[in-house]
């Protein structure tokens, strides 16, 4: 179990970004920060901010998914990183990119439930 | 930093066990989730990428509004089972009920990103059959809302709102098994 776990969310589409950390912010009773593309969230998690889950999508204008997630693999591995996508060919390149996990679109509220019980409850970085 | 094999194999039983055991559960949902387990190597340790969603390869797509609008009345029957279990309602949890709770109104004004229920059904039952469903969700909304800013819910009400939610997953083929999600139990 992660204790007062940091999520934040990168979709530029507001309805699905909106709704992604509705869920999650449900889900964990905390706070879960949006950003609507790669380049904000890169700057937060640079300027020194404690982010614990980033989930974010492939296909964003500016610094994209695929970018975003090789510079955090590259610089904090221990950030857990789960991409998201409808695009069924994203899904390799996110898995030679390091990401943690995929989640196919459209997805639901069980799959969201899913991700918060296998990376929030049952974080291993916890348990030890 | 090299990981000791010990480390390593440790935490791929782990994930093994983790996927193993989520596969029984999707099933007993209903759903169609499958977690794929694909094993990378990298240069320093191997990276199990998880995969989540129902939607295989040939059906991806973006999200649509009426996926969006499905998703968040699936969150609100799950918010509302959670409350009838009296399952703690911390801050950031209220602030999503009121919130979810206004929005389906919204949708439902607006009468957008509602899904086709009964296609099946004649044009006379299925315009009954959506106008009480409306009104089973506006009920459900009203409810959710009332219950998280702290206004009394009495027998009868739970009572009701148990009944509401069995009939909106009816409707809409929703199963939900509330006491496995372990992270809901604490605030």
């Amino acid at each position: 179990m992660i204790n007062d776990v940091k999520i934040i969310v990168v979709d530029d589409d507001q309805p699905t970004r909106d709704l992604v950390v509705d869920i999650l912010k449900y889900s964990v009773n905390r706070d879960v920060l949006p950003f609507e593309n790669g380049l904000v969230a890169w700057r937060y998690i640079e300027s020194g901010n404690d982010v614990d889950i980033v989930i974010l999508n492939v296909d964003m204008p500016g610094m994209g998914g695929f970018e975003l997630l090789a510079k955090i693999k590259d610089k904090y591995p221990r950030i857990i990183c789960v991409m998201m996508s409808g695009s069924p060919g994203s899904e390799k390149s996110a898995e030679k990119l390091g990401a943690d996990a995929f989640l196919s679109k459209p997805f639901n509220v069980n799959d969201l439930f899913d991700i918060v019980q296998a990376f929030v409850v049952g974080s291993e970085e916890g348990n030890a | 930093m090299q990981m000791a094999p010990e480390i390593f194999l440790g935490r791929f039983a782990w994930h093994s066990i983790f996927c193993c055991a989520e596969i029984p559960r999707s099933l007993r949902q209903g759903a169609s989730t499958l977690i794929f387990i694909n094993v990378v190597r990298t240069s320093k340790r191997k990276v199990i990428m998880i995969r989540f969603g129902s939607a295989a390869p040939p059906d991806m797509r973006k999200m649509q509004k009426d996926d969006i609008y499905l998703s968040r009345l699936k969150l609100h029957v799950v918010i509302s089972k959670a409350y009838l279990k009296d399952y703690p309602l911390g801050k950031y949890r209220k602030e999503v009920v009121v919130k979810n709770a206004r929005l389906m109104m919204n949708e439902l004004v607006d009468g957008r990103g509602l899904i086709d229920l009964r296609a099946d059904s004649e044009s006379g039952e299925e315009m009954n059959f959506e106008q009480i469903f409306h009104q089973r969700v506006r009920l459900l909304a009203v409810m959710s809302e009332a219950f998280a800013e702290g206004h009394p819910m009495g027998r009868f009400r739970k009572k009701a709102l148990d009944d509401n939610i069995d009939k909106i997953c009816e409707a809409i083929t929703f199963q939900i098994w509330i006491g496995e999600m372990d992270f809901l139990k604490v605030a």
